[in-house]
C-alpha cells in the first residue's frame, strides 16, 4: 500500500500536479530520475510515422468474426467512394433516366393535385375586413349570384377582423362586403376597383 | 334565366323602393327581352342578366337598373361597330365567340371610362394591322385594367396602342396592368407608367416584358385563337343557379 501510494505522488510530481515537499530519499530520487529520462526523450528528434502505419497495425490486430446481419449493414450502409468514367452512352442513359423520373414525379403530383382539388381547391380566397361594431359581414359577388346572405364572414375572437376563405374558380371576380345585412361597402384593401354602375364601386379580383 | 322577382325587394335595402311582385315580374321581363335581343344580335346578352342581377341584390330600383342595362347595350352595339369595321378587310369574318369576346372585353374597357374613340385605335391596331383578335382582347382588358387601377386613361389609351403596334402577345398585353403595378412597387406608379411608355415609344421593350420572358407565347400568331388566355374568367366560371320567379 505504501509503495503503491510512493508511484502515485511520484507520477503527481513528475506531472506537475503537486510539487516535491520532502519525503523519503528514494522519492526524491525517483523523481529526479523521472525528470532526466523526460528531459532525455524531449531532446530526441521526432520522426513522423510512415505512411501505411496504421493499416501496418490494424493489419496485426486478429480479424474479428462479424454477425451476418453485421456483413450485411456494412454491405449496405458503409460508405463507398466511386469512380465514374463517362462516355456519351452512360451520359444519354442517365439521361433518359433523369427524364423519366421527371415526367413520372409530374404525373403523381398531377394526380395528387386531381385528387386533392376536391378537398382544397386551387382558388381559394381569403376575405378580409374590418368592421368592429358589425353585427354581421358577408361577401357577395358574381361568384355567388351577389347574394348579400350567401357567404357570411367570421368573428370568432370578437376583435372586429371578419373573415371567409371562399374557393374560386380562376379568372376575373368582382365583389362587394355586406355589412349588418343591407350596406354594401367596397373592399378597402382590394387593389383594383370598377364602378358598377349603381353607384358602388365592386373590387376586382384575378385569380 | 334569373329570376327578376327579387328585383327591387331584396332584403339587402329595405329603405329603398320595393315594388310589388306584378312590377318585378314586368321588370323580369324586360331585362329578359334586353338580353334575348342583344344575343340575337351576337352580343354577349348574359352579362345583361348578371348586371340585372347584381343590380337586384344591391337593391337599386327597377328603374335604374334597366336604365344601366340599356347603356350596357349602346355601348355593346359600339363595341360590336367598331369589331366589324376593323374586321372588314379579313379574308374570313370573326368567329361569333371571337366577335362577343371581343365586345365584352370592350363593354368592360368602356364601363371604366376608356373612349370610344380609344376603342376605335385599339380595333384598328389589333384587327387591320395586326389581324389577331386575340391580342386585341388582351389589349382591351388591359386598358380597361389600367384604367380602373387609377391611371390616367389617355395615357392607358396610349400604352397600349403603342404595346399592340409593337407586337405583344395576348399573354402579355393581359398582364400589362399587373406588371405595372408590380413595377411601381412601393413608388410612383405614374412614374413608372411613364417609364413604360417612353420605352415603347423609343421602340424597346420595357421591363417585364423583355424578350424570352411571358412564356411560350411569345410573340403574335396571326390568326391563332387564344381567346381563353386572355379571357375575363366569365366564361370558365359555372354559370350562376337560375332563380326562381317568384
Amino acid at each position: 500500500m505504501g509503495e503503491q501510494h510512493e508511484q502515485l505522488r511520484l507520477g503527481a510530481i513528475v506531472d506537475g500536479e503537486v510539487v516535491v515537499d520532502g519525503g523519503s530519499p528514494g522519492l526524491v530520487a525517483a523523481v529526479e530520475e523521472q525528470r532526466r529520462v523526460q528531459a532525455l526523450l524531449a531532446a530526441l528528434p521526432r520522426e513522423p510515422p510512415v505512411p501505411d502505419f496504421v493499416t501496418r497495425v490494424m493489419s496485426r490486430l486478429p480479424a474479428r468474426e462479424l454477425s451476418v446481419a453485421s456483413r450485411w449493414r456494412q454491405l449496405l450502409l458503409a460508405p463507398r467512394q466511386l469512380t465514374l468514367r463517362w462516355n456519351m452512352a452512360m451520359a444519354l442513359g442517365l439521361a433518359a433516366v433523369v427524364a423519366g423520373v421527371a415526367v413520372t414525379g409530374a404525373s403523381v403530383l398531377r394526380w395528387r393535385a386531381g385528387h386533392l382539388g376536391a378537398a382544397q381547391p386551387a382558388g381559394a380566397v381569403t376575405f378580409v375586413f374590418v368592421a368592429p361594431h358589425a353585427t354581421s359581414v358577408a361577401v357577395a359577388g358574381d361568384f355567388n349570384d351577389w347574394q348579400p346572405a350567401a357567404t357570411a364572414l367570421r368573428d370568432e375572437d370578437g376583435d372586429g377582423v371578419w373573415l371567409t376563405r371562399v374557393a374560386l374558380s380562376p379568372g376575373r371576380h368582382e365583389y362587394m362586403f355586406v355589412v349588418n345585412g343591407q350596406q354594401w361597402v367596397s373592399d378597402p384593401l382590394a387593389r383594383v376597383h370598377r364602378p358598377d354602375g349603381f353607384g358602388h364601386q365592386n373590387a376586382v379580383l384575378d385569380l | 334565366m334569373i329570376g327578376m322577382a327579387a328585383l327591387g325587394i331584396m332584403p339587402a335595402a329595405p329603405a329603398r323602393a320595393q315594388p310589388s311582385t306584378s312590377g318585378a315580374v314586368a321588370v323580369q321581363g324586360d331585362v329578359e327581352a334586353l338580353a334575348a335581343a342583344a344575343e340575337r344580335a351576337g352580343l354577349p346578352g348574359e352579362r345583361l342578366r348578371q348586371k340585372a342581377q347584381e343590380g337586384a341584390a344591391k337593391g337599386i330600383a327597377a328603374p335604374r337598373v334597366l336604365a344601366v342595362l340599356a347603356q350596357m347595350r349602346l355601348h355593346m352595339d359600339e363595341a360590336a361597330a367598331l369589331v366589324d369595321v376593323a374586321n372588314r378587310g379579313a379574308a374570313q369574318p370573326l368567329a361569333a365567340k371571337q366577335r362577343r369576346d371581343l365586345v365584352d372585353a370592350a363593354l368592360g374597357a368602356r364601363q371604366v371610362g376608356v373612349s370610344s374613340s380609344a376603342l376605335a385605335a385599339l380595333a384598328n391596331a389589333g384587327l387591320t394591322l395586326r389581324r389577331d383578335p386575340a391580342a386585341l382582347q388582351g389589349a382591351l382588358v388591359a386598358v380597361g385594367d389600367l384604367v380602373a387601377r387609377g391611371f390616367d386613361a389617355p395615357t392607358c389609351e396610349e400604352l397600349v396602342e403603342l404595346a399592340l403596334a409593337q407586337g405583344f402577345s395576348a399573354p402579355e398585353l393581359a398582364r400589362l396592368a399587373r406588371t405595372l403595378h408590380d413595377l411601381a412597387g412601393d413608388g410612383n406608379p405614374g412614374e413608372a407608367m411613364q417609364n413604360m411608355r417612353a420605352s415603347l415609344r423609343a421602340g424597346h421593350r420595357p421591363p417585364g416584358f423583355e424578350a424570352g420572358k411571358g412564356g411560350p407565347l411569345e410573340g403574335p400568331v396571326p390568326g391563332r385563337a387564344r381567346g381563353k388566355d386572355v379571357s375575363r374568367g366569365r366564361d370558365a366560371k359555372p354559370r350562376p343557379a337560375p332563380l326562381r320567379q317568384q
